[in-house]
């Protein structure tokens, strides 16, 4: 148990690392959230912590989609228009 | 044969499950070494200690308990599947978001060099230069300032009147509004 443990916190160490390279407007950290909370809840199901945190990461992606939506096919309009 | 090679073997060498060479090996190594030898007699007497233990009777239904109580430790550790959603959720709108930005992306390669440049200004300007602390704000800005930027080039080689999708405040006076 102990040795599965520190090879959770090898891997989430590893990928840390490597995020810390990128930064993708904070979707990779808002991916992580709702990764690691729902294999929080695989440990414990009513973790409020857990919960949270796939909470915050959904709604941060959503704003992020809203936004992308709202403006991206209106930049590609425009885009289409100029030669 | 080392020391602690014997004393893994000494549980079987008791109950008379080594196989002869085996059994020829530890006995030799037990006649050179006394370490090992009070370890053996010291399984033999918690052998003869646990003989003298009444057996337990297991209480009427225990097994059906103990089966009942795995089965549920293993249900516990399988997540059901409503749990599982905030990761679909989740790939839906990474999915959207790549799919907008892949579009926007290519079309921008084909534009001519200015466009690029102007939009690759715009894009450290809000992205490297001056970070939000806030993420989504930063997003919000750049995509403002991107898409006034590719108005004015609209109407600058359209010579449309106003915005064409009716978002940004320019007019059509040339690039006037321009910050």
């Amino acid at each position: 148990m102990e040795e599965a443990m520190k090879n959770r916190f090898a891997v989430v160490s590893l990928i840390l690392g490597i995020l810390s390279f990128v930064h993708l407007l904070g979707i990779e950290k808002a991916v992580l959230s709702v990764i690691f909370g729902v294999l929080a809840l695989k440990e414990e199901r009513n973790s409020k912590t857990a919960w949270s945190g796939i909470t915050l990461g959904i709604v941060y992606l959503v704003i992020i989609t809203t936004v992308v939506i709202i403006y991206f096919p209106r930049m590609i309009v425009l885009l289409d228009k100029i030669k | 044969m080392k020391c602690e090679h014997v004393i893994k073997k000494l549980s079987a060498y008791i109950d008379g499950e080594l196989a002869a060479p085996d059994r020829e090996a530890v006995e030799l190594h037990m006649e050179q070494c006394s370490g090992c030898r009070e370890e053996l007699e010291a399984l033999n007497k918690q052998n003869e200690y646990i003989k003298d233990v009444p057996l337990i009777e297991p209480s009427t239904g225990f097994r059906a308990r103990l089966w009942e109580r795995l089965r549920d430790e293993k249900a516990r550790q399988t997540l059901p599947w409503p749990y599982w959603l905030p990761i679909p959720a989740m790939s839906m709108l990474l999915l959207i978001i790549f799919i907008h930005l892949a579009l926007f992306s290519t079309r921008v390669f084909a534009k001519s060099q200015s466009v690029k440049t102007g939009l690759l200004s715009y894009t450290v300007e809000h992205m490297a230069k001056r970070p939000n602390v806030l993420n989504p704000l930063t997003l919000i800005n750049y995509c403002i300032r991107s898409h006034e930027y590719l108005c004015k080039c609209a109407q600058e080689q359209c010579a449309a009147e106003k915005c064409e999708t009716g978002v940004c405040a320019l007019n059509g006076n040339g690039g006037s509004n321009e910050k």
